[in-house]
C-alpha cells in the first residue's frame, strides 16, 4: 500500500506552495511545479496519481495545455484536472480530446480538488491509502 | 462586501440589461494580479484556520504584501493613464497602448468595494504584526474574518466575470 501523489503545476508559485502545503497536511504526498517544462521532468521521476494542471502560464516555456499534451504521451492513463480562470469552449474541448478528466474554473475551493481526488482513489486498484499523519 | 449590497445588485441589473462587457485582456489581468494572490490568501488562512492554529507571522507578512499589492493593481485598472509605458508587466503596456478601461458601471462595483475589503485585511493583519505587538501572529477569529472578506472577494469576482465576459470566453 503506497499514499496517493498529487502534483500541481502552477506559474504562480504561492498557489503549488499553498497546495502542496495543504494536502502534506492531509496526509497525502504533494509536490508541483511552476512551469512547464520542470512539470514533466519531476512527472517522469514521480509519476502522480493525480496532476492539476494550469491552463493559462504565461511564465512558463510551455502553457498548460501543451504541458498536458507531453505528460499524455509519457504516459495515457494519467489523470489529469485542468485549472482555469477562463471558461473557454476551445480549451475544454482541447484538453478534454486530449485526456483531461475535469476542468476546474478559478477561483477553486479546495474541495473543489479534493472531489477529483476522490474520483482518483475510488477508481483505484486499491494499491492506493490516503494515509493521515500521525 | 461580506455580503451583496442592495445597491450592488442594482449595478449587476444595469450590467444585464445594457450588456455590458469587460475585455477578456482585462480580466486576464483581473485573474493573474487579483485572482491567484486570493486563492493563495484562501488556501494559506484556510490551512491554518481549519488546524486551529494563529497564522504565523511570516505567513501574515506574505498576505500583507499581497493585498497591498492587489491595491495597487486595482488603481491601475481603475486609472489606466497612470500606467507607466515601461510597465514591467506587458498585458499593462497593451492595456495603456489599447486605452483599455473598465465601464463607468463596472468600475464603480469592482474598484471601491474591493479595494476596501483589501485595506481592511492590511489594517487588520498591520494591527497584529507591528509594531509593538509582542504576539506577532494572527489569532483564529480573526483569520476567520480575513477568510470570510476573501471568499466574498472570490464569490464577487466569480458573478462578475460571469455577468460581463463575452460569450465565447467567460
Amino acid at each position: 500500500m503506497r499514499q496517493l501523489k498529487i502534483m500541481i503545476i502552477d506559474d504562480e508559485k504561492g498557489i503549488v506552495f499553498a497546495i502542496e502545503k495543504t494536502y502534506e497536511k492531509k496526509g497525502f504526498i504533494a509536490f508541483g511545479a511552476s512551469d512547464g517544462l520542470t512539470a514533466i521532468e519531476v512527472f517522469q521521476k514521480e509519476r502522480p496519481d493525480i496532476i492539476f494542471i494550469d491552463i493559462h502560464m504565461p511564465f512558463s516555456a510551455i502553457d498548460g495545455i501543451e504541458t498536458l499534451k507531453r505528460i499524455k504521451e509519457i504516459d495515457k492513463n494519467a489523470n489529469c484536472v485542468m485549472l482555469t480562470r477562463i471558461y473557454d469552449d476551445n480549451s475544454i474541448m482541447q484538453t478534454k480530446a486530449l485526456g483531461a478528466m475535469h476542468y476546474i474554473t478559478k477561483p477553486f475551493e479546495i474541495e473543489d480538488l479534493d472531489r477529483c481526488i476522490d474520483e482518483v482513489k475510488n477508481k483505484g486498484d486499491g494499491s492506493i491509502v490516503f494515509r493521515k499523519k500521525a | 462586501m461580506a455580503n451583496i449590497l442592495p445597491e450592488d445588485e442594482e449595478f449587476f441589473e444595469r450590467i444585464e440589461r445594457e450588456h455590458i462587457q469587460v475585455d477578456p485582456l482585462l480580466w486576464n489581468i483581473i485573474y493573474q494580479h487579483i485572482g491567484d494572490p486570493v486563492i493563495v490568501i484562501n488556501l494559506t488562512t484556510r490551512y491554518y484556520i481549519d488546524s486551529n492554529e494563529p497564522i504565523p507571522q511570516d505567513e501574515a507578512k506574505k498576505i500583507l504584501i499581497s493585498t497591498k499589492r492587489m491595491v495597487e493593481i486595482i488603481n491601475k485598472i481603475h486609472k489606466p493613464e497612470s500606467i507607466t509605458v515601461d510597465d514591467k508587466d506587458p498585458l499593462f503596456r497593451m492595456i495603456k497602448e489599447k486605452g483599455l478601461k473598465l465601464d463607468p458601471v463596472t468600475d464603480e462595483l469592482f474598484t471601491q468595494p474591493i479595494r476596501n475589503d483589501l485595506n481592511i485585511i492590511s489594517m487588520n493583519i498591520g494591527m497584529h504584526i507591528y509594531p509593538s505587538n509582542k504576539i506577532r501572529s494572527i489569532p483564529i477569529e480573526e483569520g476567520i474574518k480575513i477568510l470570510d472578506r476573501i471568499r466574498a472577494i472570490m464569490s464577487f469576482l466569480d458573478r462578475l466575470r460571469i455577468a460581463t465576459s463575452t460569450k465565447e470566453a467567460y
